[in-house]
């Protein structure tokens, strides 16, 4: 499903102040694989999960997605596959605060090409999958932590995506509804997708099928 | 789509769009002010533009009389042809009428002009036209009428008569000068300096309590009515017209008590020195304006890229090319700066009723429509370039954490 060879990426390239934060990844998921992404604050964990989700960019390696091949793609081809093979859950939510949860959810679809005629019915049934039906048309900054959370994980599935990526998906949140977030990523593991968690919190992380550590840039099997 | 958001992005930050709508505004404001400022020193010399490249000289008379006869009576016609060199000439006249219903102290001025004076350009009228049909064959001479106690208004048949004959002269008024309209003087003061600014004056029934009315001298039967040159005159000449025969036009029409003479060279090279003097003084205003304009242009736009770029990196991960979201910021810009034009000109054309702009030069015509237009633009081009600047090298997620 997704496969890295040797992926290196560093920051400020070139400058005194250079930092080489993925050393050489090699990394493969298989299809509907949930798997967590654990390691240091500044290991490198964030990092690798944006090259895996085509938004940020790697020196050399290769890594593909299915049978595409990422590192030869240009602007507009790694525009497609942010939003059609790629769902991206964040920390903080990354969500529009006045815009209504609908239209937040809507994004993706308004971007695809070519265009879903039933764009506002597709993006109630992902609301419905999150169980948030009725804050279709509430305004997100009235919504609280786990409903944003929930509207985020809709907006990451509505363009039926193959892979979740999920950024500290229960950062922000209080324990129980971290757990509600979690039970939801692992509904969406059992539908097929394929889901990568990127985490320090041990308890979120043994809740997934595979644990890989990753140190100073560097890969390892937990 | 892109078209979609960049409205949307209107409504997510109302309070700064608002605020930036204003800046815009006074931004257009000063310029349509300043651009009228240094159109209103061109616009004594533009309705003599042409007439001045030819070789030819401006006099002013005072109450002229015939040298050879002592008369007082002149036509056009009568001078031409005492005139050597087949000159043009173009006249100004008091005609000897008078008002019989003349309610005020002051008697009226009644000057009667040549076609070309009346053409050449057009006062600012309160109620009905200037000029546009000369002939002496309508059933009533057309008249333009300064503000009065006489009640005269657009569209009155007034009778005059005039001195002499007594007959009867039917003119119809075909327009009501505006108070302190600028028209053609006939009293230009002899300087030597003299510009086309000192071609005008502007008439104020109420400081000269003397109404003036305006009639087109085509149109006079010089049988009926006296005419005497006073005021502006010009004469040019075919081009091999030699330096004698004007100096000997010019020993004639001196003798007619023309005082003021300037040639057409002279009245553009003093009225070119007139507007660069006045472009001079304006200058370091000009300058000022356009840093500031600049400066706010920059600000204005850094600002609401600034508060677009969480937005932005949003749609970056949804699937949004950052040149997408470039093009959302110049739609964007391109809404704000338009409606900021739009509601400017309606406040300006609502101002103009106003006393405080009715006495001022600003103005809204095609120059400064032009001017705006080339701001907008400045304005659109910080929109491209900005956001270009400060998403180059950056991710969605590096903007997303500084939120």
């Amino acid at each position: 499903m997704l496969m890295m060879k040797n992926i290196h990426k560093t920051y400020h390239a070139g400058k005194p102040n250079a930092f080489e934060a993925l050393k050489g990844i090699d990394l493969e998921i298989e299809e509907g694989e949930m798997v967590a992404i654990i390691g240091k604050s500044g290991a490198g964990k964030s990092t690798l999960l944006h090259v895996i989700a085509c938004i940020d960019s790697f020196e050399c390696g290769t890594y593909q997605i299915g049978k595409l091949s990422v590192d030869s793609m240009n602007e507009h081809n790694l525009a497609e596959i942010r939003n059609e093979l790629i769902g991206l859950v964040m920390q903080d939510f990354a969500l529009i605060e006045d815009f209504t949860a609908l239209d937040n959810i809507l994004l993706p679809l308004e971007f695809a090409s070519p265009k879903k005629k039933n764009r506002r019915d597709l993006a109630r049934n992902a609301l419905q999958e999150v169980g948030l039906t009725e804050c279709a048309n509430k305004r997100v900054s009235y919504l609280s932590g786990g409903q944003k959370q929930r509207v985020a994980i809709a907006r990451a599935i509505i363009n039926d995506p193959a892979v979740i990526l999920a950024d500290e998906p229960t950062g922000a949140l209080d324990s129980k509804t971290a757990q509600e977030i979690m039970d939801l990523l692992k509904s969406m593991n059992h539908r097929g997708k394929t889901i990568i968690i990127v985490t320090h919190d041990m308890e979120i992380a043994r809740q997934c099928d595979r644990m890989i550590e990753i140190v100073d840039g560097q890969l390892r099997n937990a | 789509m892109i078209a979609k958001l960049a409205w949307k992005n209107l409504f997510l930050n109302p309070v700064m769009y608002v605020l930036m709508i204003v800046q815009m505004v006074v931004i257009y404001f000063i310029v349509i002010s300043m651009t009228s400022s240094v159109l209103s020193r061109f616009s004594y010399y533009l309705p003599f533009k042409e007439e001045l490249k030819k070789d030819g000289t401006f006099y002013s008379f005072f109450y002229a009389a015939d040298p050879d006869t002592g008369l007082v009576g002149t036509t056009t016609d009568a001078l031409s042809e005492k005139l050597k060199g087949d000159p043009t000439i173009a006249a100004s006249y008091l005609a000897w009428l008078y008002y019989p219903e003349q309610k005020g102290e002051r008697d009226p001025i009644f000057v009667s002009m040549d076609e070309f004076w009346l053409t050449v350009y057009q006062p600012e009228m309160e109620n009905g036209h200037w000029f546009n049909e000369l002939s002496r064959n309508a059933a009533a001479i057309p008249i333009v009428v300064s503000q009065n106690e006489e009640g005269i208004s657009v569209g009155d048949i007034i009778e005059l008569r005039a001195f002499g004959t007594e007959q009867s002269v039917n003119c119809e008024v075909i327009g009501i000068l505006k108070e302190g309209a600028r028209i053609l003087s006939y009293q230009i003061p002899s300087d030597g300096k003299t510009s086309c600014k000192n071609l005008y004056q502007n008439y104020y029934y109420t400081v000269e309590q003397t109404p003036l009315f305006i009639l087109p001298q085509p149109a006079l039967d010089t049988n009926v009515v006296n005419t005497q040159l006073h005021g502006s005159f010009m004469i040019s000449y075919p081009e091999n017209a030699s330096e004698q025969i004007k100096e000997e036009n010019h020993a004639y029409l001196t003798k007619m008590t023309a005082h003021c003479k300037i040639t057409f060279p002279d009245l553009y090279r003093n009225s070119m020195n007139y507007i660069f003097e006045q472009c001079k003084t304006l200058s370091p205003i000009l300058i000022a304006v356009l840093i500031m304009t600049l400066v706010c242009t920059m600000s204005v736009n850094a600002l609401s890229v600034k508060r677009q770029l969480y937005h932005y990196a949003v749609y970056y991960i949804c699937g949004l090319r950052w040149k997408h979201c470039v093009f959302i910021n110049l739609l964007t810009s391109l809404y704000i700066s338009a409606f900021s034009l739009l509601l400017t000109i309606i406040l300006l054309i609502g101002s103009q009723q106003t006393v405080f702009l009715q006495e001022s030069v600003i103005s809204l015509g095609i120059w400064q429509i032009m001017l705006c237009l080339l701001m907008m633009l400045i304005y659109l081009g910080f929109s491209i370039v900005l956001p270009i600047q400060l998403l180059q090298g950056i991710t969605p997620n590096t903007i997303l954490r500084s939120n």
